[in-house]
């Protein structure tokens, strides 16, 4: 022990009088930087976060105390950054990236800077020379995106605000000086998943999409420069005239070399921007001529000189030219180039004519798109360094030790940590600016381990988990952590009206005892969120380090209290539950959305994943008493006292009651829909009761019916050919373009795996085989005695078609099923005699024109596009083959016509593979 | 160069043409920029638009209305939905909602027989059925779907029933142009037992359907070929209404006889005067004149309150999408013509109005929404009541047509002195062309001259002595010096007769 506390103060001591900062590490500095005594949960955390255990092994014992952090994985990091700065790094760590937990390793070398170069040109042979660091023109459309992303999804919990003139919080992990050098798209790669470059998840991964990613590496890097001929900036949307800009929006900037339309600038309504200085050597008259279609405009010092359709009146579809005569002193002058490209062809033509200058377009050399011109970027020389003794240094110093994945050797001659003792290792070892509260609080830990401590209790795991992992920025747990006073302001979200539940990360405080283990596990590893109106984003946190956290979250919270019996049974539990969460009871839905479909009131937490997330004891609490378990919270009590305010109900029972409504609940996403819920909605989403759309729908025409079925499948009946028209899969369809405008157009199925059916009847009586058709099969005109006599609503709203088919009456049901992890659709088709006409023949029903795949032995119809019809009752398909307008392999079933009064078949509609 | 500009002026002008029809075809007009500055009529003070509470969760378009029982009132909606509303008719503004039917294509028309709810929708009439009596819809019974429907714009609209137990529906045009299905710009009969019969041919936009107080089936028609304006017309079994694009379904309805002779077109063409060489063609029975009398007529709404809506008993109400006006009609048959005037009554609702009742407690209800074709309100969705406030301003109560002229009915007594003064009073009358193309100027115009003005001895009716009468015209009647004896002027001194026919 006392070897450790001399190692220590030696390492200590050689910073004393220094003015580097010692390593920041976020939980440290908010919690122990300033403390009075030696904190030994302090010293451990740094012990994990310093990276000790690199070199340093330990007890299995001591290493249940401390959760190492793991450098950066340097295989690509010469794609990543820019040489020079990791140069700069390597020779001095603390002043390059102040706060870095990076020790500085060349102190002692010999011949640092030779080291450093040999270091720099190894690691840059890692990577495949072509791919190496280079500098992107900052974009800065991207830049405005990224400036408010930065702002607002989270980055602000542990980095520092970057807006000019932003009041800078305490603690901050500072990123101003560390990112600027970074390359745009390996960043870009970098933040969407952060884990691959830095493994041990401090740097949490916010789930960004691509372009999120993309925005926010433009900003970071937003101080770069790139010297170009020209910058470009390109817009989306119409305009009349180029001066309107009310339709359009800014799409990126760039830079480029000439005065021509971007190759991918093939779409309609784009504008396109070029500006920069145009160097005179030789004043004179200059000669433009400017061609363009659709139109366009040349401007030289904020004049217009030639205007082709920039204001209001322009001609469409045509090239148009014109030329202007100017004089241009010599000297830099303002140039630009506008462009708006409307449809069919795009065509920019820029060119010029002066003294000593032949007509054509303006060469590069004369543009710049820097007034002042930039200072000429220093190339980083690859002849100073050499790879081979970069390696070595790389093995001896100890580099491997921490960027390697703990692949590298064990370093002899460290000791364990436990056992810190004896003379100073003979090579050069790692130097860390520690500050004195540091040296102690690592002393206290180191002690605290020496004596062999028992293995952490789960309480003691997670407040180190939730330190680690900066849970703490954001979130509080009783005494610790939580959203810092001068962080508070950064936390925003949509829903005002919800106060700071709308917008502040919620306390963890109890946690295990409110959320069930899969829900809290899948939020933690995966981000999962449901409060969807926070702009702030619930990172990924999926390591080791975090994988018994749920568990010990419960362990530690979990106190399980009794549930009272149900003494109603299952049905009027549910019913009661239905009608309390509606607008004429507890109006839940007048705060809550309800299975995606809106409140309309404040949009508070979605209520379908009620049963799925919460402990049901805790649920039962918490309805009782809201505040107990929530301090401030806007959740009403429903049941003050214990009386219910709907006594009306169950006996106005609060515990039978509160039983009902987590009853309801159970039903998740096939819950029925409370009343009240905002119909503003233009996607019909299906809950537990079927939805009838009548509209004009894609294939099953204008007297179409669309069914959205409980259970996820889906069916559109043609009312006006009798037909079965789709079938489809996921979502329902959207009924947006019927309910704006003029509700023009066919509504198309909104969720997958659609399948579709022919033309014509589906039921048809032939006198006998090779009778015509009746009707018009390909226009669909139906036969004279076929009638549509409408639909019955049945059990969970799901209707009954009623037709007639000559002298049958058919009624049919389609009913989603599921088993087994599989799902597919039960139509029941009901046939009913209406006369007796006496006919002599047989009735045909149709399952599809198109040839089948396969009949299997048990009567199943493959078909190519991965339907699977099965007839049920004992029905046999019958393949009859027969030839109308060219279509062939049709496979029916057939009835005969002297059947009894009724007569009912159940078909199996299944989705297999597509072949 | 001459002739090449009129070529670009003729391509530019059917290219208008072509964009109207493309994008707007419902409205008479699409030029929103244009619309007439409001008219300076102080009607606040006497009939008052109160704005009615729609529940949040409801984005209620609603297009038809039908009064039930004990003040319910049932609402069809543009997205297919029917309401059952309990206290639109009271005093307050709040209601209760209650969902009966959904999953319908646009309700423009609602109808009851036998306690039993009907809808029209665009692809059907349908009868509803609450069969177990919980208060929602479990049977939705085809009772019609006899005509065609494969193109846009199609809307059909649907009336309550008239005596004999039948719905009349209107159909649009294909895309408000062409027939390219079996019945598209007819309008037909739909029995309750489901017998649909052909009714009408010769309909192009149609905007609403209704009954006059002697049970006479009309439709409001928008301004179009064969349409120099927007205008009341008359339904008569058998009869053609103007467009002749539809003859071809003469062929599927043997009891209407053969197709009529064609119109004249072109720049003689006039209605008046086709209409005495093709028996089947009924001219339009009140012309509104186009943005004077709004832009896009919709329902027809029939006073039946027994005064409590104000002194208009038994008039006509026509609603208005683009200007979201109401306007007055009344009818009288002349001749064996159906005819009469139209007069402005409120302006200033907040959205496009489609949809509306005139309750039989006298209160007018009106709906509709802001979408697809342009209109001077701006809520997306609105429904507001019109009420009366009890007083009676000075107005045309009616306007009526006579061997020699014609006679103005005030609503209250007029002074003496100003109502027999001939300077009190302005004429004009003029027609439209009766042609292929979209709309019309107002044409030969004239200057009819009264001669004499005599008052009767309730001073509430004048009859006016008329030299220069115009059969087929419509003459414009300004009566801005009429007062009564405490001074006080015409809410809206001026009516617009349509006269198809002088009478003998």
């Amino acid at each position: 022990m006392i070897a450790a506390i001399f190692l220590l103060t030696s390492f200590a001591g050689e910073i004393t009088g220094s003015d580097q900062e010692p390593p920041f590490i976020g939980a440290y500095s908010t919690e122990y930087r300033n403390g009075t005594s030696p904190s030994i949960s302090g010293g451990l955390l740094l012990l994990g976060e310093l990276g000790c255990t690199a070199c340093h092994s330990t007890t299995d014992g001591s290493s249940r105390w401390i959760l190492p952090r793991q450098a950066p994985r340097l295989e690509r990091i010469a794609q990543r950054v820019d040489p020079k700065h990791l140069h700069q790094l390597i020779l001095d760590p603390a002043t390059t990236h102040p706060g870095t937990v990076m020790p500085s390793l060349l102190d002692d070398h010999p011949e640092r800077q030779q080291a450093a170069f040999d270091l720099v040109e190894y690691l840059l042979s890692r990577s495949p020379a072509d791919s190496h660091w280079q500098p992107t023109a900052p974009d800065q459309v991207a830049i405005d995106e990224g400036e408010r992303l930065y702002h607002q999804v989270g980055c602000v919990s542990c980095h520092e605000p970057l807006r000019e003139g932003a009041i800078q919080p305490l603690h901050s992990n500072r990123l101003a000086g560390r990112v600027e050098h970074w390359s745009q798209p390996q960043l870009t790669k970098f933040l969407k998943d952060p884990h691959q470059v830095r493994p041990s998840g401090r740097m949490p991964s916010l789930g960004l999409q691509h372009g999120e990613a993309n925005a926010l590496a433009h900003y970071l890097l937003r101080s770069t420069r790139v010297a170009a001929p020209l910058d470009l900036a390109i817009d989306w949307g119409h305009r009349k005239g180029l001066d309107d800009s009310s339709r359009s929006r800014p799409r990126n900037t760039t830079i480029t070399g000439s005065f021509s339309l971007p190759d991918q600038q093939r779409r309609n309504d784009v504008t396109t921007h070029f500006s920069g200085w145009l160097r005179i050597e030789q004043a004179g008259d200059y000669q433009f001529f400017l061609k363009v279609d659709d139109i366009g405009r040349l401007r030289i010092d904020e004049k217009d000189v030639i205007d082709l359709g920039g204001k209001k009146n322009y001609q469409r579809k045509k090239v148009m030219e014109s030329q202007a005569s100017i004089h241009l002193e010599s000297g830099l002058h303002r140039i630009e180039v506008s462009h708006f490209q409307w449809v069919d062809d795009a065509i920019l033509e820029l060119e010029w004519l002066g003294p000593g200058i032949d007509r054509g377009p303006i060469d590069s050399s004369f543009l710049t798109n820097s007034r002042e011109p930039l200072p000429p970027a220093p190339r980083w020389n690859r002849q100073r360094g050499d790879a081979k003794r970069g390696q070595n240094l790389y093995l001896q110093l100890g580099c491997a030790q921490c960027h390697e994945d703990g692949n590298a050797a064990t370093v002899d001659s460290v000791n364990t940590l436990e056992q810190l003792s004896g003379p100073l290792p003979g090579h050069h070892h790692p130097r860390y600016p520690l500050s004195a509260r540091q040296t102690a609080d690592l002393e206290a830990a180191l002690h605290f381990l020496q004596d062999r401590p028992e293995a952490p209790a789960a309480q003691q795991r997670v407040d180190h988990t939730l330190r680690s992992f900066r849970c703490t920025a954001c979130h509080s747990r009783g005494d610790l952590g939580g959203v810092a006073q001068d962080r508070n302001d950064f936390f925003t979200g949509t829903e005002p009206l919800l106060g700071d539940e709308g917008r502040l990360p919620p306390p963890l405080a109890g946690v295990g005892d409110k959320l069930v283990l899969d829900w809290l596990d899948a939020v933690i590893r995966s981000g999962r969120s449901l409060r969807s109106y926070f702009h702030t984003r619930m990172p990924t946190f999926d390591h080791p380090q975090t994988r018994s956290l749920a568990a010990d979250l419960i362990a530690v919270d979990r106190h399980v209290t009794g549930v009272p019996r149900m003494i109603h049974d299952d049905d009027a539990m549910k019913a009661a539950g239905h009608q309390m969460a509606g607008s004429n009871m507890l109006q839940c839905v007048l705060c809550h959305d309800f299975n995606q479909k809106h409140s309309v009131g404040m949009r508070a937490m979605d209520l379908v994943t009620t049963t799925e997330r919460l402990h049901r004891d805790w649920f039962h609490r918490y309805m009782l008493d809201p505040e107990s378990l929530r301090p401030g919270t806007q959740m009403l009590a429903f049941w003050p006292e214990g009386r219910s305010m709907v006594p009306e109900l169950l006996g106005g029972d609060a515990d039978q009651q509160v039983g009902a409504l987590w009853r309801y609940l159970e039903d998740g996403d096939q819950a029925i829909f409370p009343e009240g819920l905002s119909r503003q909605q233009q996607e019909l989403i299906v809950g537990g009761e079927a939805i009838v759309y009548r509209g004009k729908l894609w294939e099953a025409g204008f007297r179409g019916i669309a069914v959205g079925l409980p259970g996820g499948l889906h069916y559109a009946f043609d009312a006006q050919e009798l037909r079965l028209a789709l079938l489809w899969k996921g979502r329902f369809l959207d009924a947006r373009s019927h309910w704006s405008s003029q509700g023009m157009g066919r509504i198309r199925p909104l969720g997958r795996d659609v399948l579709t059916f022919d033309h014509g009847p589906d039921i048809v009586f032939l006198p006998d085989v090779n009778c015509p058709w009746p009707g018009d099969r390909q226009q669909g005109i139906r036969p004279d005695d076929y009638q549509f006599h409408g639909y019955k609503i049945g059990e969970k709203k799901i209707p009954t078609l009623m037709y007639r088919a000559g002298s049958l009456d058919i009624e049919e049901t389609m009913v989603a099923r599921e088993a087994a992890g599989d799902s597919w659709l039960d139509r029941t088709v009901k046939f009913i005699r209406n006369s007796d006409s006496g006919e002599r023949g047989v009735f045909w029903m149709r399952i599809r024109d198109v040839p089948p795949a396969e009949i299997l032995d048990d009567g199943t119809v493959t078909y190519d596009d991965g339907l699977r019809v099965r007839i049920g009752s004992g029905a046999r398909p019958s393949a009859l083959s027969k030839t109308h307008n060219g279509v062939q392999y049709e496979t029916w079933l057939a009835f005969s016509a002297s059947m009894e009064e009724s007569h009912s078949i159940t078909i199996e509609y299944r989705w297999g593979k597509k072949n | 160069m001459g002739k090449e500009k009129l070529m670009t002026a003729i391509i530019q002008r059917s290219l208008i043409a072509l964009l109207i029809s493309v994008t707007l075809p419902l409205l008479a007009q699409s030029e929103q920029e244009n619309l007439p500055p409001l008219a300076n009529f102080d009607e606040s003070g006497w009939w008052i638009i109160e704005d009615l509470e729609i529940p949040p969760a409801i984005h209620l378009e609603a297009v038809s209305m039908l009064e039930l029982d004990e003040g319910r009132v049932a609402i069809g909606t543009r997205r297919g939905e029917i309401w059952f509303v309990d206290g639109l008719l009271d005093d307050d503004l709040a209601a209760d909602y209650h969902l009966f039917a959904q999953g319908l294509h646009e309700v423009f028309g609602l109808a009851r027989k036998d306690g039993i709810l009907y809808a029209t929708q665009q692809s059907e009439v349908t009868r509803i059925i609450d069969s177990d009596g919980d208060g929602t819809a479990d049977r939705y019974e085809t009772v019609s779907d006899a005509w065609g429907f494969g193109s846009e714009h199609e809307y059909t609209f649907g009336s309550r029933f008239d005596p004999e137990g039948n719905i009349w529906i209107t159909l649009c045009l294909s895309g408000s142009y062409t027939s390219d299905y079996p019945f598209r710009g007819w309008c037909l009969r739909v029995n309750a037992d489901g017998t649909t019969t052909p009714t009408c041919s010769g309909l192009r936009s149609p905007g609403g359907v209704g009954f006059n107080a002697q049970g006479v089936a009309f439709y409001t028609e928008n301004q179009g070929p064969w349409n120099g304006a927007c205008g009341l017309k008359e339904l008569r079994p058998g009869g053609f209404v103007g467009h002749p694009i539809s003859f071809p379904w003469y062929k599927l309805a043997p009891n209407m006889g053969p197709e009529p002779a064609q119109p004249t077109d072109g720049e003689d063409g006039r209605m008046h005067i086709d209409a005495m060489r093709i028996p089947e063609l009924i001219p339009t029975s009140v012309v509104l004149p186009y943005k004077r009398m709004g832009q896009s007529a919709t329902a027809i709404l029939l006073d039946s309150s027994k005064g409590a809506f104000g002194p208009f008993e038994n008039q006509l109400f026509v609603l208005d999408y683009t200007l979201s006006v109401v306007m007055r009609v009344t009818t009288e048959k002349v001749n064996g013509v159906w005819q009469g005037a139209c007069y402005p009554f409120r302006e200033g609702f907040s959205t496009g109005l489609l949809g509306g009742l005139l309750s039989s407690n006298g209160q007018l209800i009106v709906g509709g929404c802001c979408r697809g074709w342009p209109t001077r309100s701006r809520e997306p969705y609105a429904l507001q009541r019109l009420r009366w406030s009890g007083k009676t301003p000075l107005e045309v109560k009616e306007m009526n047509a006579r061997p020699d002229g014609f006679s103005v009915t005030f609503t209250k007594p007029v002074d003496a002195a100003t109502a027999t003064d001939l300077t009190s009073y302005r004429m004009g009358a003029f027609t439209h062309h009766y042609w292929r193309f979209y709309g019309s100027p107002e044409i030969d115009r004239t200057t009819p001259v009264i001669t004499e003005a005599n008052l009767s001895a309730d001073r509430l009716r004048v009859d006016l002595v008329v030299s220069g009468l115009e059969e087929g015209h419509v003459h414009e009647l300004y009566l801005d010096g009429v007062r009564t004896v405490a001074g006080e002027s015409l809410l809206h001194p001026v009516a617009y007769y349509t006269l198809n026919q002088i009478p003998l």
